[in-house]
């Protein structure tokens, strides 16, 4: 038999803490969504209009200590409830109450925490272990997403956000495909310049040449990850570095160059042109 | 250094006085929020339970339905005097339409097969005691007005003696007092189609708000 939700046998206090909780769920959502955009933008250095790399790099940070701070507020609502079983291991230990839908929250969030706190860790951890572990962050997004959208259906709120929680989602989805898209498919749906070192655009590969900033270079490590053969984080957090890479390299270096945090990298081409 | 000194008066009378104000203001009146909604939703369940119970006390296929349906209608009545001689004196203002889901509630009871009828009636009457219930034993517990006290006092030993004698009939399903997903949480398949056509539309815009933004040769 159906009842309604104004039925529910619990007290007001516990409809309003449920109110609270699922609005925080909501805003978490959106802020995750948000982060993971800026993220992506300001790892690839695609947007080059309208906004610039620091301020993208400052809002992927502030976006997602919201997240975080949104997705602690969500869990711990759940300790005022009246009625409910909910505890501190509860909340900490997935599976601890035996809820998968729980427990996939539980694991994207800490997830999360880790991801942050080794970003904040950067320079302590070896090489670019940070990013490697900073990649986990898209897993647990999928994590948290699937818990938004169990949360909701269990709350019988599907109805309500499913419009909304589409919208938001569709965006850093998109992204994250094109991030893993190779770089000749970006070049042939328009999202990138055809480099002139591509075999697609020139028969004979330029060689560029490559300064590094030492004054702007915070080590992140990106340009490791990004061409491991031109840049190398050594062990005591140095940046080494090819000056002059061989052609093969180029589009790897642009690639760097572009997903550089710090904007450090300049590659001169022999003709005196910079990008 | 005078406008200082008047600065530094203005907030030291403000920190003492500024919590002693409301206590004063609130000697007026000893009636919380919680009096007023439980005056307000018994008369909201009344409204519309008074009536289904009457044509329960008729309707009814089973003898007991019609017995619970008849004590029912006749507490009810009894209630609904005392609800609006004590909200009469209080100043309080009650509903007197039923909302558009009690309504429809109704309907649903006027026009149901006889079999049907029985189930409906008592389930949907458990739901809207059990909700009275608790929200009466509270206002029991922590009001600090006697009359408001003594109708929630009556409003608690009724809904325990309603609830008991709904469950009594044997009707009652276990999941009556539990939230189930509602048909609302439902999505119907145009409603997915709809969700396709959305995310094509926000797949294309968020590609194109990128590569606008990132396209270089139109500086």
């Amino acid at each position: 038999m159906y009842l309604p939700a104004t039925l529910i046998l619990g007290s007001p206090h516990d409809d309003g803490i449920g109110d609270a909780a699922a609005l925080s769920g909501r805003l978490t959502y959106l802020t995750m969504c948000l982060t993971l955009c800026w993220g992506v933008l300001a790892a690839t250095g695609w947007v080059r209009r309208g906004t610039g790399h620091q301020a993208l790099r400052t809002g992927h940070v502030v976006l997602a200590s919201f997240t975080l701070a949104l997705g602690a507020m969500h869990g711990l609502t759940f300790l005022i409830l009246d009625e409910n079983s909910a505890t501190v291991p509860g909340l900490l230990v997935p599976f601890y109450d035996g809820e998968v839908p729980h427990a996939v929250g539980i694991i994207g969030f800490e997830l999360l925490v880790a991801v942050s706190v080794s970003t904040g860790l950067r320079h302590t951890l070896a090489d670019r272990r940070w990013l490697r572990l900073h990649q986990f962050a898209y897993l647990a997004v999928g994590l948290l997403a699937a818990h938004a959208w169990l949360g909701a259906i269990a709350s019988g709120h599907l109805a309500v956000i499913w419009l909304a929680g589409i919208t938001v989602t569709v965006p850093p989805v998109v992204l994250t495909v094109l991030r893993v898209l190779p770089a000749g498919t970006l070049v042939r749906i328009g999202l990138l310049d055809p480099a002139p070192g591509t075999p697609e655009r020139d028969a004979e590969p330029v060689v560029v040449r490559v300064n590094v900033d030492s004054q702007r270079c915070h080590q992140y490590g990106v340009c490791h990850a990004e061409a491991p053969q031109v840049f190398q984080l050594v062990r005591d957090g140095r940046l080494e570095y090819e000056k002059r890479p061989g052609p093969k390299q180029t589009p790897r270096v642009q690639a760097a160059a572009r997903a550089c945090p710090m904007r450090a990298i300049q590659l001169i081409q022999p003709q005196g042109a910079t990008r | 250094m005078r406008f200082r000194f008047a600065a530094l008066l203005a907030a030291a009378a403000v920190t003492v006085l500024g919590p002693a104000m409301p206590a004063a203001a609130a000697d007026g009146s000893d009636l919380q929020q919680s009096d007023r909604d439980l005056l307000a939703k018994a008369k909201q369940d009344l409204i519309w339970e008074g009536p289904v119970s009457r044509l329960a006390a008729g309707r009814g296929s089973d003898v007991r339905v019609r017995d619970v349906g008849t004590r029912i209608a006749v507490d009810q009545a009894a209630i609904d005097v005392q609800l609006h001689s004590i909200s009469d004196r209080l100043g309080v203002t009650l509903p007197t339409r039923p909302t558009a889901a009690e309504q429809a509630w109704a309907d649903q009871l006027t026009g149901a097969d006889p079999q049907d009828f029985d189930r409906l009636y008592v389930n949907r009457m458990r739901a809207s005691y059990g909700s009275l219930f608790l929200l009466a034993s509270e206002v029991r517990a922590g009001t600090q007005d006697d009359a408001v006290r003594s109708f929630a006092q009556l409003v608690v030993d009724k809904s325990l003696a309603h609830l008991a004698l709904l469950e009594g009939t044997g009707l009652a399903e276990t999941n009556s007092l539990l939230v189930t997903a509602s048909a609302d949480n439902v999505l119907s398949g145009g409603d997915v189609a709809l969700a396709a056509m959305l995310v094509a539309v926000a797949t294309v815009a968020t590609f194109g708000v990128v590569r606008l933004l990132g396209c270089p040769g139109k500086k």
